[in-house]
């Protein structure tokens, strides 16, 4: 049976490893603009999309299908980002017997409203952050407040408001961003929660009702609302915490008929954990959760979809104690996180160190890549697992001296910076930290510049 | 040679290998070569062993990377200047740059070779024409920035020559 791969990168060459892994053969989609094919030497066969930009390539359902259908694939992984959460992209695919690798076009529809979520998790008994949806209703909310995108995600649509007199105004901003970036202005107001954890729940659900609770994870490190920094699991938890979010988990996913795999996000604060959102699609930093479980994910993901029964023994899963992933990516740190172009020249992996079982790279580049500004700019996940938290850090940090890209200017500094922060050695972090603090934790030493540049000089004059 | 590293004045003085001596802020600071490959060194700096790996991205930058770190700087030569230093540093750097985007297909000079002013110092093969391009000036190699078999990109630099006084 041949699966439809309906992305590009790095999670492309992870879902074709586990498909090919499993019997299937994988057909691969490029742009016309793409500038790195490395992924497609991950997959048994490639069609070339047409079109100019995105829109009309990886987000354009009709090309997808009607490749799908001409190359006679019986199965689509949509990957995340892209069209992974579309409920018309799933409808698509059922209306046109192919199956589609996540949950059901009526769960993602539910999903994509993170009101009724919110709504249906209060159903389920799961607390949940104080929110309203009319605006008059805010006179007896305390300041600051958060304005949301009912249809939200990434950021977009997303305001923090402490002037009570500012509210009109900051209403109009998010419903404009929310208009550009899911074509729904409709917004709606939460208690703001102040230096909370991020805190996810991994689950996979099978036909039958079976809700396999796969872990927690923490990804407070953030940079502008996006995850920088993922561990598995969430140490801040104590074991009450963790029965609440393990049982709410479950409840929640039973309620809404969930297949596949899937994550449950909550704010956790002073002991409370607040329901969020659910994501219904494979994430980027599933990764984590696979190094301490030993599970694959991807695997079980489809294997649920296609009718497989789960068993909860999956649950006792154990391989290492702690993992960490750190998302390299091809932006400058030193220079406003502006995004680099160019070609990778070298990659040098830490593949002599004696840490390297525990260590773990997932990318969708290799040397002679371009990197170009159309697509994101991930390069590679670089994922360290260890015994606990503490040793994986010290693990990591022994790794990282050992690692490097040269041709792009990476965010590499920013883990070295953070594995020697006060704060983020005692896990005192939340998701604004990095913005406020990033000028004071990350300071370029010029002794180090010019001893750079001296080794340049230095090959250069005496090379013989 | 003198140079300005992201902002900062460093003089840096060839002697015998595996030795240079720098000068920052008027102190001087004696570094030893320890390893050296294609593109990456490791040397010794007041007793600590340093290794670093670069990249040069455009005429002035580099990238750099140094044990989990990855920055960009910036570099320049500073011209001397009779102000700045009568008696030593009266020669003038010579950047030699390429004058179209091309192949780099043989180098004919060495570092700290001497040349003659009209000396070939390189071919660089631009639409299929093999361009020779020739020392402008009598004087000495001071740094060599490309190999052979690489493509250049217009303006960058390839050469720097040091003009006899």
């Amino acid at each position: 049976m041949k699966l439809l791969i309906a992305n590009r990168g790095e999670i492309a060459i992870r879902v074709s490893k586990t498909a090919k892994k499993i019997g299937f053969k994988t057909v691969g989609i490029v742009a016309p603009f793409e500038t790195n094919f490395y992924y497609l030497q991950f997959m048994d066969e490639v069609i070339e999309l047409e079109g100019v930009n995105l829109l009309e390539t990886f987000l354009n359902i009709n090309q997808i299908i009607s490749i799908a259908k001409k190359n006679r694939c019986k199965l689509l992984h949509p990957g995340y980002g892209f069209l992974a959460e579309n409920p018309d992209f799933a409808k698509a695919c059922e209306e046109n017997n192919i199956t589609f690798i996540g949950p059901s076009p009526a769960t993602l529809t539910l999903a994509q409203d993170k009101l009724l979520c919110k709504k249906k998790a209060i159903e389920c008994g799961i607390n949940s952050i104080p929110f309203v949806e009319d605006k008059k209703d805010l006179f007896n909310f305390e300041f600051p407040v958060m304005i949301k995108a009912k249809k939200g995600g990434g950021g977009k649509g997303l305001r923090k408001v402490s002037d009570k007199n500012l509210i009109e105004e900051e209403i109009a901003k998010a419903s404009r961003e929310a208009k550009v970036a899911f074509g729904d202005e409709s917004v709606f107001f939460e208690q703001f929660i102040d230096k909370p954890k991020h805190i996810e729940a991994q689950f996979v659900a099978d036909k039958f009702g079976e809700v396999v609770f796969l872990g927690t994870r923490d990804c407070s490190v953030q940079r502008r609302h996006q995850k920088i920094l993922e561990e598995a699991p969430a140490v801040a938890l104590n074991n009450k915490n963790h029965e609440n979010i393990y049982s709410s988990t479950k409840k929640l996913v039973r309620a809404i008929n969930y297949l596949g795999c899937g994550t449950v996000e909550f704010l956790y604060k002073d002991n409370n954990l607040f329901f969020m959102e659910i994501n219904p699609r494979i994430q980027v930093e599933h990764t984590v959760t696979e190094e301490v479980t030993g599970l694959d994910i991807i695997e079980l993901q489809i294997s649920s979809v296609l009718g497989e029964k789960l068993n909860d023994s999956l649950e006792n899963c154990k391989k290492h104690g702690f993992s960490m992933e750190l998302r390299i990516c091809a932006e400058d740190p030193y220079n406003n996180f502006q995004p680099q172009t160019g070609y990778i020249e070298k990659i040098f992996l830490p593949a002599s160190n004696k840490y390297r079982n525990n260590f773990r790279w997932d990318t969708g580049i290799t040397e002679r890549s371009f990197i170009s500004a159309y697509f994101d700019s991930l390069l590679g996940k670089f994922i360290v697992s260890g015994q606990d938290r503490k040793k994986t850090i010290n693990t990591a940090r022994e790794l990282l001296k050992e690692f490097g890209i040269l041709g792009v200017q990476t965010n590499i500094s920013i883990f070295k910076a953070l594995f020697k922060d006060k704060n983020y050695l005692e896990n005192n972090i939340y998701p604004s930290y990095l913005d406020e603090n990033l000028d004071k934790i990350l300071q370029i030493k010029r002794e180090n510049i010019i001893a750079g540049y001296l080794s340049f000089w230095a090959q250069k004059n005496y090379t013989i | 040679m003198k140079l300005c590293i992201a902002g900062k004045i460093v003089s840096i003085e060839k002697s015998a290998y595996p030795f240079a001596n720098l000068k920052i802020d008027n102190r001087s600071v004696k570094i030893k070569i320890i390893d050296i490959d294609k593109n990456s060194c490791e040397y010794l700096i007041k007793k600590r062993k340093v290794k670093f790996y670069w990249l040069q991205l455009d005429d002035t930058l580099f990238q750099i990377l140094s044990e989990g770190e990855s920055f960009v700087c910036e570099v320049r030569y500073v011209l001397p200047t009779k102000a700045q230093d009568k008696q030593s540093e009266k020669s003038i750097i010579y950047e030699i740059k390429a004058p179209v985007s091309g192949l780099i297909t043989k180098i004919f000079v060495g570092p700290a070779s001497i040349v003659n002013r009209g000396q070939k110092l390189l071919s660089l093969e631009a639409m299929k024409m093999e361009n020779e391009i020739q020392a402008p000036v009598s004087g000495k190699v001071v740094q060599i920035n490309v190999m052979e078999n690489r493509e250049v990109n217009k303006n960058e630099t390839l050469i720097v020559l040091e003009q006899n006084p």
